[in-house]
């Protein structure tokens, strides 16, 4: 019998969506808004592994976690090798005052 | 045994002078600065003195035969072209062995007398190599079996006679006159080519019209002489222009020859030839060039034989050029002059005798001319060298006693020349006298013009040895004799002009007239009986007592009474100018020929300038206008619809760059935004 469905799941993903989605858009710190794509990362991750138990025969959605994750990492050690050299060079890590990169 | 040699490798005789040519002419200059004239002067005599020994070789072969007396050497197929099948091959005949054995054996003289002669010039590399060049030419000519060979060997003697008449090309006197042998050469050599071509055609079309196309297409080409004399008859019966076409072909072949060999209408090139060095103007008029008319026609003496008309006219330009050109030479002043003169002369009576069916009396006066031509003309070399290049008799004088070498053997051309007997002059020329006389061609008209032309060479020959070698020294110099390499080949000249007469000595005198009848079966005439009557004695003693009456004459004027010869042409002032102005014979070519030539050029100059030039000149303004309108729709529509997309372009671009403002929450949001649009959109609709 079923206790927990694949509706808990997705709830539990959108919630962690959400909350990256505006964590993402309201914070001023870089290293908050990298922790809000973290979030939505997961919550996506999330969403994988509970299609893959609940419909799939296979593995894939579990493999696609577990690459999601792996990447987060990679993309988790060069973001703050690049806040490091920003606030180097800024001594600060707003993103407010850190508009330089357009036309 | 020497049939085989000559049948294999008879074309040797033509290769060594080509050789020799190449040799001086690629390499000459380098050798003539690193080791000097000697290898030149060894290459060039030599390749022709091999020629030469090859020479003996054929003519010993030719004789030893017993009948036929014919040696093919086929080299290879030249050309093959439908009923055109030419070879490079060589004929070997009583006739060419002759003219072979004078071209390279007078040639290799004339080659040993040069070296000394050239002695010094910066060109002698290319003087050799271009006199090397004419004796290939003229053996080609001489040699080749076909009419189309033989063509190359007629231009290629017409090219060295340029070459080597414009030589000393510096001076633009003698540029000119090498350009006026060439030019004149060339009408000339049109009628020789069209001939050419009208005999082609016409057998060609008979032969296939009879059938007899396989006959062509087997192994004889419709243009070898064999061919020809066995075929020419099928073109008996055609007429075009009104006229019998062997007579029209014949006229085309005689208008050559009249270039060649320097006839009325075309002889005007040769007396200027005179501005090559001296041994040039030797082998032009002895061995080579000019005697190409006289064996074109004997070589083509069947075809000559079957129009009477042709034989009449070459007959009346003979006699009438060698009365011409002899008048000429009595008053000319210039040493060399009156030689070129003489020859224009003596080839008169070689047409004459050609003209009147005596083809082997013109040969055999082609060979003695070329003996006693040539030594006149290397004496003469001699004493224009000794004179340090003085040409007028004038100023000449009293050289017997310093130069008797050259006085004797002088003398000796000059009686050869004059016809007394028993000097070879005296039977070549009676042979074609009493043919011009007996000959069923002949006429008495004919014989006459000649009898007087042998009075009046006897006359200027006697005034030119006159002034030159007696009397006394007019020209202020010291006198030395020429070397040995000088007068050697003089000696030789003089030996053979004094006895090669020998050997074509008339029945009626007792001989058997041999050279005749080894002539006889190219010209196809079967032994005939030996022609003499009382008659030929009649003429014999009366062109030997005109012969004597002219030297008298000049003796009488230039050597016993010299003032006389001051008073007569005052006297006759008007003769004496229009004989020393060459009859204006000059002016009048130059005031129709060139001067029409010249006026037509710039009439043509003119229509292009003014019409064709006006004509190209309106496509040219139309184009413009054209252009224009055309440039102005470009700048003003293309050019704009152009613009407008790039300046759309850039504002569409400044708008939409206002998006993005650097800041990363704005991005996101408008991800967002829009992904919500999108979901939004796919909900409703």
């Amino acid at each position: 019998m079923e206790i927990i469905g694949i509706q808990s799941y997705l709830i539990i993903s959108l919630i962690m969506f959400s909350a990256g989605i505006f964590t993402t858009v309201s914070r001023q710190n870089i290293i908050g808004i990298f922790m809000g794509i973290e979030l939505i990362l997961n919550s996506a991750a999330l969403n994988f592994a509970a299609f893959s138990r609940f419909s799939a025969i296979n593995l894939e959605g579990q493999a696609f976690s577990i690459f999601i994750i792996v990447l987060a990492a990679a993309e988790a050690a060069i973001a703050l090798a690049l806040l490091l050299s920003i606030y180097r060079r800024h001594k600060e890590i707003n993103a407010e005052h850190l508009n330089k990169l357009r036309f | 045994m020497m049939k085989e040699i000559i049948q294999n490798y008879g074309y040797l005789i033509v290769i060594f002078p080509l050789l020799g040519a190449l040799a001086n002419g690629l390499l000459g200059r380098m050798m003539q600065k690193r080791y000097g004239e000697m290898p030149i002067g060894i290459i060039a005599c030599a390749s022709i003195f091999f020629s030469f020994i090859f020479s003996i070789i054929a003519f010993l072969s030719v004789v030893s035969m017993q009948n036929n007396l014919v040696i093919i050497n086929n080299l290879f197929n030249w050309i093959s072209i439908g009923y055109l099948k030419t070879d490079i091959s060589f004929l070997f005949d009583p006739l060419s062995v002759v003219m072979m054995l004078i071209i390279t054996g007078v040639g290799f003289l004339i080659h040993l007398y040069s070296v000394f002669y050239m002695k010094g010039d910066p060109g002698f590399y290319r003087y050799f190599a271009y006199l090397n060049l004419f004796i290939f030419s003229m053996l080609v000519l001489v040699l080749a079996d076909n009419m189309l060979f033989m063509f190359i060997g007629w231009e290629g003697v017409g090219l060295c006679s340029y070459l080597l008449i414009g030589f000393w090309y510096e001076d633009m006197k003698n540029a000119v006159a090498g350009n006026k042998a060439f030019i004149v050469n060339r009408v000339g050599d049109l009628g020789f080519l069209l001939g050419i071509f009208l005999l082609f055609s016409l057998l060609a079309e008979q032969l296939s019209a009879g059938g007899a196309l396989s006959l062509a297409n087997g192994n004889s080409s419709i243009l070898s002489f064999s061919f020809l004399a066995e075929n020419v008859h099928l073109l008996g019966g055609i007429n075009i222009f009104g006229m019998s076409a062997v007579t029209v072909i014949c006229l085309c072949l005689f208008a050559g020859a009249t270039g060649k060999s320097a006839q009325i209408p075309l002889y005007v090139w040769l007396p200027d030839a005179m501005a090559g060095p001296t041994p040039v103007s030797a082998l032009i008029h002895a061995a080579t060039m000019v005697t190409a008319g006289v064996y074109m026609i004997a070589r083509l003496s069947f075809l000559f034989s079957m129009s009477s008309t042709a034989l009449g006219v070459i007959a009346v330009t003979g006699a009438a050029t060698a009365l011409l050109a002899a008048s000429l030479g009595c008053v000319q002043n210039d040493i060399k002059k009156v030689l070129a003169y003489s020859t224009i002369s003596q080839l008169g009576y070689m047409f004459l005798a050609m003209g009147v069916g005596a083809y082997s009396a013109g040969i055999f006066h082609l060979m003695t001319h070329a003996f006693f031509k040539a030594c006149l003309f290397l004496g003469a070399g001699s004493v224009i060298l000794a004179l340090h290049h003085e040409q007028d008799i004038t100023r000449m004088g009293g050289l017997r006693r310093f130069m008797p070498m050259t006085f004797i053997t002088f003398i000796i051309a000059a009686f050869a020349i004059s016809g007394l007997p028993p000097f070879s002059g005296f039977f070549s020329k009676d042979e074609i006298l009493w043919s011009a006389w007996s000959s069923s061609n002949g006429h008495p008209l004919l014989w006459f013009a000649g009898f007087l032309t042998a009075g009046m060479t006897s006359f200027y020959m006697t005034r030119l040895a006159m002034l030159t070698f007696f009397g006394e020294n007019r020209s202020g110099l010291i006198i030395k004799e020429s070397p040995f390499l000088v007068t050697a080949p003089l000696m030789i000249l003089a030996f053979f002009s004094l006895f090669a007469g020998f050997t074509g000595v008339p029945e009626a005198l007792g001989g058997n007239n041999m050279f005749s009848h080894f002539l006889d079966p190219v010209f196809g005439i079967q032994g005939g009986a030996a022609h003499h009557d009382t008659m030929e004695y009649v003429l014999m003693s009366a062109s030997v007592l005109i012969v004597i009456a002219g030297a008298g004459l000049g003796y009488l004027l230039y050597g016993h009474r010299p003032q006389l010869a001051r008073i007569l042409p005052e006297k006759f002032r008007h003769l004496h100018k229009l004989l020393y102005n060459k009859y204006f014979i000059d002016e009048i070519y130059d005031a129709v020929f060139v001067s029409g030539t010249k006026m037509f050029a710039s009439f043509i100059s003119a229509f292009d300038k003014y019409v064709i030039d006006l004509i190209v000149n309106i496509f040219g303004f139309v184009l413009r206008i054209e252009a224009m309108i055309i440039g102005w729709f470009d700048l003003h529509f293309i050019d704009k619809a152009v613009d407008l997309i790039a300046e759309f372009t850039l504002s569409a671009g400044s708008g939409a760059r206002k998006i993005q403002t650097g800041r990363i929450q704005a991005y996101v949001m408008l991800m967002l935004f829009a992904v919500t649009l999108g979901i939004l959109y796919r909900l409703i609709f």
